[in-house]
């Protein structure tokens, strides 16, 4: 409610102004009851490595780009990637201290489907949001890019450029390691 | 419809406040330096979609409503969303309101969260929502409209209102679905005044859809790939003690947003009132902005990759 003022003489019963501790109890029991719900079921779902997490039987994976090879797709996704991606896995797909790289040839190689539904649905328990937010085409743009032959990270000299770019060890670290996209 | 010269001292003062950050916002969106998501388009109506981790949203909300049997009204709530995880979000409002002709004041804070629990697409997306608030009985932001809020309710003079204070527990249970490329989002709200009063409940639907699917391979800003546009409809369902339509109130407006490259929306929807509880005309608008990898950047760090 918002704004809603009760006359003290038209009020059924006077409301105490106090916290009463029970109404205080239940409030915090369900924000951590909430929390614990989302933390089990992130626990549950954030055992599958990456692009391994898509289902097997998921209808995605038979999906077809319906954008593939047209003329604008890859420049539109380069536009998307740098706008919505990049902040996590940097400018050039390579990763970042807050997300993997992108950059790889397992990415280059994966069905377009499941690329499909792993943007979509993202891995939340991993930190990778769902991109459903952006329409299908939209999403089927980024994958056109992510596939169009980005130099990959997972090669010797693209990792130690990507490397030199970086300060810290624990970056380059996440970067090798893929978290999404490993094998 | 509103006459800043008609209020008092401290109302004048409120509003400069509030035209100053509006402007500072406003401002802001000219710099490509945030991150550019892709907000909700509604402004009450919530979907499934969380803040992404580590981004700080700031964002204000005016709303300038029309009041029968008292002053015009500019409310507002200053919010800071912050997303802990993917799948949790928290946020912190400051609630504040000037009225014509009865001055100004700060209404309270409130403090909400949201997770899901599926953290997989689904037909149909639930969000639980849980929020606490402190705020007085002089709060016009209509954040919600719940049990038999009613446009009366906003015609008490401040100095009244102020005194009553409210400490509420505000549960929703947020439904959310992609229907081809529109966002069919349904919220239904339970709210509890933690004092004794009966649980409220209330109601908000929202349908959008971008207004272009594809992006444009040029960088732009005025182009219809970064508006949304839709529809939403709230109102209040009574109490526990009297469950239903009778004695509530109800709007319907479109929404729009737009989404600017640079981490900035702007959102605006005029609604109106669907029965004679209600107000007759709100005119909410929404800018906010999105900082992204807050805890690096607090610490002084940047991304390796290159924050946008």
């Amino acid at each position: 409610m918002s704004g809603r003022w009760r006359p003290a003489a038209a009020s059924p019963r006077p409301w105490p102004r106090r916290w009463p501790s029970a109404g205080a109890a239940l409030a915090l029991a369900l924000c951590a009851a909430a929390a614990l719900a989302a933390g089990c079921a992130a626990a549950g779902a954030g055992a599958g490595p990456g692009l391994d997490s898509v289902p097997a039987s998921a209808p995605a994976r038979a999906r077809i780009d319906p954008d593939a090879g047209g003329p604008d797709a890859v420049a539109a996704g380069r536009k998307l990637f740098l706008r919505h991606c990049a902040e996590c896995h940097g400018d050039d797909a390579r990763g970042s201290r807050r997300g993997p790289a992108i950059a790889s040839e397992r990415v280059r190689e994966a069905s377009p489907g499941a690329l499909f539904w792993f943007l979509t649905n993202g891995r939340l328990a991993a930190g990778m949001p769902g991109w459903s937010r952006l329409p299908a085409a939209r999403r089927w743009q980024i994958i056109a890019y992510l596939q169009s032959g980005l130099p990959a990270a997972d090669d010797e000299k693209g990792a130690r450029d990507a490397g030199d770019a970086g300060d810290a060890g624990d970056d380059r670290e996440a970067r090798r390691s893929n978290l999404y996209t490993r094998r | 419809m509103f006459s800043v010269a008609s209020c008092p001292a401290g109302g004048r003062g409120a509003w400069q406040r509030l035209a100053w950050a509006l402007g500072l916002l406003a401002c802001r969106a000219l710099l490509p330096a945030g991150a550019a998501a892709q907000e909700r388009p509604y402004l009450i109506t919530y979907d499934r979609q969380l803040e992404e981790p580590g981004n700080l949203e700031i964002a204000v909300d005016p709303l300038l409503a029309r009041q029968r049997g008292g002053g015009d009204f500019l409310a507002a709530a200053v919010e800071l969303e912050y997303g802990v995880k993917a799948w949790w979000t928290t946020e912190l409002y400051a609630d504040g309101q000037a009225t014509s002709g009865d001055g100004a004041l700060a209404t309270g804070w409130r403090w909400e969260n949201r997770v899901r629990p599926l953290l997989h697409e689904h037909l149909v997306n639930p969000v639980l929502y849980v929020e606490l608030e402190d705020i007085t009985a002089a709060d016009k932001t209509l954040l919600e409209v719940v049990g038999h809020d009613v446009e009366a309710d906003h015609a008490a003079s401040n100095r009244l209102a102020r005194r009553d204070r409210q400490r509420e527990l505000e549960t929703k249970l947020i439904l959310s679905s992609s229907l081809g490329d529109w966002d069919l989002s349904e919220n239904l709200i339970a709210e509890k005044n933690l004092a004794g009063a009966p649980w409220e409940f209330g109601y908000a639907i929202g349908l959008a859809r971008p207004l272009a699917l594809a992006a444009r391979p040029d960088a732009c800003s005025f182009c219809r790939e970064n508006f949304t546009a839709g529809i939403e409809m709230y109102g209040g369902l009574g109490d526990a003690d009297g469950f239903g339509l009778r004695d509530t109130s109800h709007y319907l407006g479109p929404v729009i947003a737009w989404n600017l490259p640079g981490g900035t929306t702007l959102r605006l929807s005029p609604a109106f009132g669907l029965n004679g509880n209600s107000h007759r005309f709100l005119l909410r608008l929404g800018i906010s902005y999105e900082l992204p990898d807050l805890a690096n950047r607090v610490r002084g760090g940047l991304p390796a990759g290159g924050a946008r």
